[in-house]
């Protein structure tokens, strides 16, 4: 009666070694299958009729920014200013000079907001490089124009500006382009 | 066996001890279950595209997840086509005319093998992947899809390293006014 007794009182103890042996390996496997640099794409839209056809009157009129060295153009139609986007200084090291991609965004969100007033449904964009400008200076450039972030309500949302980008040759002759347009 | 009474008791007490003193692993199966969750849900994307060390892919905020195409590399020094040279830099960017010589053969090459093309490539073209380095010139970069565009590589998409998107707050700036000059009427 006694023996009995005391078999009761004992805790009940749950086996839990083969578990713990496939955590011991899944930890491992998953661990070493995990991802920490996402690789994503950006896509590309090519001109029509490759670089540097000629427009028609018909075609609807393009939408360009300019990559130079120092600044950043939006011309509206083509090869006609609107904005000069100068460099600026960047946060970390105000030494160096750095695209100024925060107001493109506003002066892009803006005139998608009039070009909707005036009932143009615009997607397309024309990004224009210079020889020398860097692959990462045209993947930001081509972040900034494809969306911006909007906040709607309490989310942020990406929202849509010119997704469809083309890239194309800057013009050489900078100087004399027409004067920006002033309203 | 006639045992004495203190070894009576002091074989109880060690019994008492005995079973008091077994492993504890509750807190470590704890860690354990939530890390695989964790990792079970981190791991549902598989990698695509491999990345070459020799390659510093830009950053951008893009979310869009690569398709299992033709990828073209470019590296510092050289171009490859699915881990295969075709070209070297230096002698791309000596080169006058627009199209890489070697790549263009390359790819017709894929082209041929690939065989007939679907509806849907005969209007977009074949897709293609380019992994560029961050620092490679534009120069370099519009030979590469001058060739791809004249072998109907025409469907081409730049891989890029994502980091988190920044939310900026845009609405603060000063609103620019009537940007667009007045001329334009409707759709020309």
């Amino acid at each position: 009666m006694f023996q009995f007794r005391r078999k009761h009182a004992q805790e009940a103890e749950l086996d839990i070694t083969s578990f713990m042996n496939l955590m011991i390996i899944l930890v491992p496997v998953l661990l070493m299958s995990m991802v920490f640099s996402h690789i994503t794409v950006l896509d590309l839209t090519l001109p029509d009729a490759g670089p540097g056809a000629a427009e028609d009157d018909d075609q609807p009129k393009i939408l360009e920014v300019v990559l130079a060295d120092d600044y950043l153009d939006i011309n509206y139609p083509a090869g006609i200013r609107v904005k000069r986007i100068d460099k600026i200084a960047s946060e970390d090291d105000p030494a160096t000079l750095l695209h100024d991609y925060a107001t493109l965004s506003v002066y892009l969100q803006e005139i998608k907001r009039q070009l909707k007033e005036k009932g143009i449904e615009k997607r397309d964009i024309l990004v224009l490089s210079q020889p020398d400008t860097d692959y990462q200076t045209i993947i930001s450039t081509m972040d900034t124009v494809r969306s911006y972030k909007a906040v709607v309500v309490t989310d942020v949302v990406d929202a849509e500006l010119f997704p469809l980008i083309s890239l194309g040759d800057a013009p050489v002759a900078e100087a004399d382009t027409p004067a920006e347009v002033t309203p | 066996m006639k045992q004495s009474l203190r070894a009576k008791r002091m074989a109880k007490h060690h019994k008492r001890l005995g079973s008091g003193s077994k492993l504890n692993l509750v807190s470590l199966m704890d860690i354990f279950t939530i890390l695989v969750f964790f990792l079970l849900i981190n791991s549902d994307d598989v990698e695509v595209l491999q990345n070459n060390e020799a390659i510093d892919l830009p950053k951008s905020v893009a979310e869009q997840k690569p398709d299992n195409t033709l990828t073209i590399m470019v590296s510092a020094s050289d171009i490859l086509v699915n881990g295969q040279q075709v070209a070297r830099i230096a002698d791309v960017l000596q080169a006058e005319e627009t199209d890489i010589k070697g790549l263009a053969v390359e790819l017709n090459y894929r082209a041929q093998r690939a065989g007939e093309l679907t509806e849907l490539q005969q209007q977009k073209g074949r897709a293609v992947t380019i992994m560029g380095d961050a620092t490679i010139p534009y120069q370099l970069l519009k030979k590469i899809m001058a060739t791809c565009a004249s072998t109907d590589y025409r469907d081409m998409s730049f891989a890029v390293s994502q980091i988190a998107a920044k939310t900026d707050d845009t609405g603060v700036t000063t609103e620019p006014v009537d940007l667009l000059p007045q001329n334009i009427d409707g759709e020309g």
